[in-house]
């Protein structure tokens, strides 16, 4: 997303996060990512809830498309620093417009399943 | 303003159009038309099912609404629907329907107020409010 930003500015649109954990880890975050937009800390799932987002299960650490990112994501340099208290809590990418109309949803359905930058600034185009 | 559409049921079993036991205002027309055309199930015209819609244009019978098949609703609403038995089906996913698209989750999200890395307490309807906005839900930061 942090690749994109330009792109989604450029068409009039805001970006921002929301993750679990806390101020802390966000800061942490912040700084290692170098991200500019908004990330928000919703350590009490509220938001997550309020989405009806999933979870997923001890299941999805074995499924194939789970080890291949790990691997992905390994060898580009990444590391997990903490599972934090909700392992298993799945993301979702939405766009969301004036008016509270939902553009585009997308619920994770694993842990390595993400929006495509590209589906969500084709939702605003 | 958000646009004002009334949520009507027709699958490929009905042979009419059902209106909605109740209105409600949603962002989106869901219809399942199955495998005929739509206007194959009604004589009504749109204007009798969506008085309060802006914008009807298009297929003179039914205009031109965005149609969404259930099953992304019942996608949407986090609901599985090979889960769901042959029987009870259309009546199950009549009910995931009504109830997955009464409140955009955009509405039901908008209220939420969280504090921003820095400290700031932003409200999340503010995020979308004067432009459109993605929002990405992380599994954990770090």
């Amino acid at each position: 997303m942090r690749d994109h930003e330009n792109e989604f500015r450029a068409l009039g649109a805001s970006l921002a996060a929301i993750g679990l954990g806390d101020l802390n880890y966000a800061r942490l975050f912040r700084e290692e990512s170098q991200i500019a937009f908004p990330l928000l800390v919703d350590s009490g799932r509220k938001a997550y809830k309020a989405a009806q987002l999933k979870s997923g299960n001890v299941f999805h650490i074995f499924r194939h498309d789970n080890s291949e990112a790990r691997g992905r994501a390994k060898a580009a340099g990444y590391r997990q620093n903490r599972l934090g208290k909700n392992p298993f809590q799945l993301g979702a990418s939405f766009v969301f417009a004036p008016g509270n109309r939902d553009l585009l949803i997308h619920l994770n359905r694993t842990f390595s399943d993400h929006a495509d930058p590209k589906e969500l600034l084709a939702a605003l185009r | 303003m958000t646009p004002t559409l009334s949520l009507f049921h027709a699958s490929r079993r009905t042979t009419h159009l059902r209106p909605p036991r109740q209105r409600l205002t949603c962002n989106a027309l869901f219809v399942d038309v199955g495998p005929l055309p739509l206007r194959d199930y009604s004589r009504a015209t749109a204007q009798d099912y969506f008085p309060n819609c802006e914008r009807i244009v298009g297929d003179p019978e039914l205009g031109d609404l965005p149609l969404i098949s259930l099953s992304q609703v019942a996608c949407a609403a986090h609901q599985t629907v090979p889960q769901i038995s042959p029987a009870p089906f259309q009546r199950q996913r009549f009910r995931i329907s009504l109830g997955a698209v009464a409140e955009s989750i955009s509405g039901k999200l908008a209220d939420i107020v969280l504090p921003e890395s820095g400290g700031t307490q932003v409200r999340l309807g503010s995020l979308w409010e004067n432009n459109p906005a993605a929002i990405v839900f992380l599994r954990h930061y770090g």
